[in-house]
């Protein structure tokens, strides 16, 4: 569903037919200014796309990618690039530039652009957006000719394109200068972006606008003018402005959505909440009674999770179908045959889970309610959330009323970041309820899961069933290009989560996501899902902004 | 037995603000006693759809997880209760301590508790709560109870220390010192029954600011929002904007009975001022003052007639 260019001969911006894909027939007119929220304590005149300070603001509206891993149409949208190609050997990748880019003050941008950009990783680990020079993947970066750039890798490698998205392009004319490019304000900034021209900055509102030399603007691209940041302190402060039509695109937790946004104006505030990263009640397979995989298959037979949507999560999450261990949000990868031979155990039934746990021999011989392991002590345990995280705890509540109809006791405790953090990276707890990785591939997940490497690095490998042989296959998939081969090893992956469930999978969170239409038209909806609608993906938001018209 | 009873008697006659006070905290405390008896539902467990208006089956609604507002608020009662009057026994007793001490020993003891005193009691004491909520992690109701008590004596120490100067210096205290009873004796015996009603009124008022305290602690998330009380409560109707979507009595009924208690717990704090201080006293209780003056004058009258 890419948008289709056609060369224009008539430029009369109402009526030139350009095909932008099944929701847009005529080229909008251009202008118009969306609206969006920024949580922060005040604005400022900050375009540094390096230093975090106000990313969401510069990333990919001011500096544009290479190109954009479309996750939800699992394709490549290339942006900068025109496309890139691996070495046979897959030691080094070739990136092949659009012609006739520039930038926004009137300067080419070439291969010497990127080069820098990309090089600048190598000598300042914080300026290494890829984190591939950190970990000694990229050995070097070359200028090929003025559209080409080659990058040398240490190792072969099929999956560096994954990582150069937030590698983000800055014109060297301007940054070879810059003594310490992470403090450096960039008060005037040059980008590459549709809209990189500041009207205006306030502490509560900053105004960017259309790029004059933007390299789409033969399409007619952007069709909207500008995008007006708003300073807000909290979700608190962003709900009524949402409510009350203030703000466009909102990427925020809206408290009872139908009825405080949507009822207002059914026609146009609207909102769609697709799935982003799968949640997993992770347990610790080296205790007891987590050791046993029947008492980890019971324990997600007995969970309601139609209840932990609907209560603790309004109904925004998408409940969990699939045992192995990847959500819907990587639905393009997924495998239904597999999926439907563990379908049973992500099935609510308390009562196969019963006569699971009496079968594997945990019973509760003296009849107070709580079965005791096969050694007579009775089975309970604490589920770790974070302190705040209040969707959070009332699942694991849910989840705990759950157990204990089976039998089992689990106590929440919701306790600080840090103690959460420790002890899920150190493997010292019970059970406890995390995230999991939701990035370009699944195989990056199932990285984050069982590779070894991982094991105290990460949040999701410390349940005790990471192995060599598991990094060994993950390690492999990043060594070929061969799609039959990928297949095997994900659909092997898939397989050894469905049959061991190292972890419980509970639901997807949603991605945050309302819009209003009153005044601005192009949104990506559940119709016409051309991209996961995340504001705070530099590449995801640039692809959905460039659709956004002035109705 | 009846020495007690009819100083209770004496206690309320005409103290309009006393008994509304006392019978307010007494309703709410014997609906808190009596919670697993009266409670309609497991406060814990999910019995209903979410945000349910008040009915039938649960008099006072549902919160956003579907569990029944009146069974938490009876039993997250019992909590909010346990952990004021805590807070208010540890703060006394120390006000005691350090104050009578302090007070009594006079010299290098009185300086050295009065400059912790003073220390303790510049401390902006929200934020400081909010620091040590924050330090120890998870704070479950005992937690709050002991930060509370321990940060909350430091008046109450000043005030004691001042009562038991000014009494150190009576006669029937230097009586009993040169009587040669022992110092513990005279603290005991002498002292201390004067102090009673200063003790109580202090109680009384740390108690209010304690149910207000915990509430607050724990309305902003500083508590363990798994235990049920009238501040987590209130935090859960917070986090579930029970406010914006009209959901109003998630929050209404344990603020209401935060309010009753601590309504309560002010007036009762107002009679004992006024016991342990007649300049204190108002409207009824002057009346009874007048009249009884009146009659004594005209008995004086009678006399020298």
């Amino acid at each position: 569903m890419r948008p289709k260019t056609r060369p224009h001969f008539i430029l009369t911006a109402t009526c030139a037919a350009l095909l932008t894909g099944p929701a847009l027939a005529q080229t909008p007119a251009q202008g118009g200014t969306l609206t969006v929220p920024i949580i922060a304590p005040t604005l400022t005149d900050d375009f540094n796309p390096f230093s975090n300070a106000q990313e969401d603001m510069v990333r990919g509206t001011m500096f544009e990618p290479l190109w954009v891993h479309n996750v939800m149409t699992r394709e490549v949208e290339f942006r900068l690039a025109e496309g890139f190609d691996y070495a046979d050997d897959l030691t080094s990748m070739t990136i092949r530039l659009k012609d006739g880019l520039t930038w926004s003050d009137g300067e080419v941008l070439d291969a010497e652009d990127v080069a820098f950009s990309l090089a600048l990783g190598q000598t300042d680990a914080a300026l290494d957006k890829s984190g591939k020079w950190s970990d000694g993947l990229i050995a070097g970066v070359a200028v090929v000719d003025p559209l080409t750039v080659r990058i040398n890798m240490s190792r072969p490698d099929s999956t560096l394109d994954w990582y150069l998205e937030p590698a983000f392009i800055v014109p060297q004319h301007i940054w070879a200068d810059v003594e310490d490019k992470l403090t450096f304000r960039n008060p005037n900034p040059v980008g590459s972006g549709p809209i990189t021209e500041v009207v205006s900055a306030q502490s509560n509102q900053i105004e960017i606008c259309r790029n004059p030399n933007y390299y789409r603007a033969a399409e007619g691209l952007p069709f909207l003018d500008c995008i007006r940041f708003r300073q807000y302190s909290d979700n608190s402060q962003i709900q009524p402005a949402l409510m009350a039509g203030e703000i466009d695109w909102g990427a925020n937790f809206i408290a009872d959505i139908d009825r405080t946004f949507v009822a207002r104006d059914p026609e146009n505030h609207r909102y769609w909440y697709p799935p982003n990263d799968l949640i997993n009640l992770y347990v610790n397979t080296a205790r007891a009674p987590f050791d046993n995989a029947d008492v980890r298959r019971a324990m997600s037979m007995a969970m309601d999770r139609e209840a932990i949507v609907d209560l603790a999560g309004y109904g925004y999450p998408t409940v969990a179908t699939r045992a192995t261990g990847l959500g819907d949000y990587f639905e393009a990868w997924l495998n239904d045959d597999l999926d439907a031979e563990f379908e049973s155990l992500l099935t609510y039934d308390p009562d196969a889970a019963n006569a699971l746990l009496d079968q594997a021999g945990y019973l509760d011989s003296n009849g107070d309610g709580r079965r005791e392991l096969p050694d007579g002590t009775p089975i309970g345990f604490d589920i770790h959330v974070v302190n705040g995280w209040t969707d959070w705890i009332q699942s694991a509540q849910i989840i705990a009323e759950n157990l204990a109809d089976i039998g089992i006791t689990a106590q929440v405790r919701s306790v600080d970041w840090s103690v959460y953090d420790a002890a899920l990276k150190e493997g010292t707890y019970d059970a406890s309820m995390s995230w999991s990785l939701a990035a370009v591939d699944p195989i990056q997940t199932y990285n984050d899961y069982y590779h070894p490497d991982r094991v105290g690095q990460s949040w999701h490998a410390g349940h005790g069933m990471a192995s060599d042989d598991l990094g060994a296959l993950i390690d492999a998939y990043g060594q070929t290009t061969d799609e039959a081969e990928r297949r095997d090893i994900l659909d092997r992956l898939m397989t050894f989560t469905g049959e061991n469930l190292p972890f419980i999978p509970l639901f997807s969170n949603p991605t945050w996501y309302q819009y209003n239409s009153t005044r601005i038209g192009g949104w990506p909806t559940a119709e016409d899902p051309f991209v996961q609608p995340v504001f705070y993906s530099a590449g995801r938001k640039l692809i959905a902004f460039e659709r956004l018209y002035q109705k | 037995m009846t020495k007690i009873l009819s100083r209770l008697t004496r206690f309320y006659r005409g103290n309009n603000a006393g008994i509304i006070g006392s019978a307010l905290i007494a309703l709410v405390v014997a609906l808190c006693l009596a919670a697993p008896l009266i409670s309609p539902h497991d406060p814990d467990r999910r019995v209903g759809r979410p945000h349910q208006p008040p009915s039938a089956e649960h008099i006072m609604g549902t919160t956003r997880a579907g569990k029944d507002v009146a069974a938490q608020a009876l039993h997250g009662g019992r909590v909010s209760l346990i952990v004021a009057l805590a807070a208010a026994g540890l703060t006394t007793a120390i006000a005691l301590a350090v104050g009578v001490g302090a007070g009594y020993a006079g010299g290098r003891i009185d300086e050295g508790l009065m400059a912790v005193t003073n220390i303790m009691l510049v401390f902006p004491q929200l934020p400081l709560l909010i620091i040590l909520a924050a330090f120890l992690g998870n704070v479950g109701p005992f937690v709050i109870a002991v930060i509370l008590g321990l940060t909350s004596w430091p008046w109450g120490a000043r005030v004691m220390r001042a009562q038991t100067l000014s009494l150190r210096r009576k006669e029937f205290v230097t009586a009993a010192e040169i009587m040669g009873e022992s110092r513990w004796r005279i603290i005991a015996v002498e002292i201390l029954p004067n102090l009673i009603s200063l003790a109580a009124g202090m109680f009384v008022g740390t108690a209010l600011y304690a149910i207000g305290a915990q509430a607050g602690l724990e309305f902003l998330g500083l508590g363990d929002p798994t235990v049920v009380s009238w501040g987590t409560m209130l935090y859960w109707a917070q986090s579930s904007q029970a406010f914006l979507v009209g959901a109003w009595w998630e929050f209404l009924v344990p603020g209401t009975l935060i309010a009753l208690v601590g309504g309560g717990l002010a007036l009762l704090n107002i009679s004992i001022d006024q016991v342990s201080n007649p300049r204190l006293r108002t409207g009824p209780q002057m009346k009874r003052w007048r009249r009884m003056a009146a009659t004594l004058d005209a008995k004086r009258r009678e006399g020298r007639a």
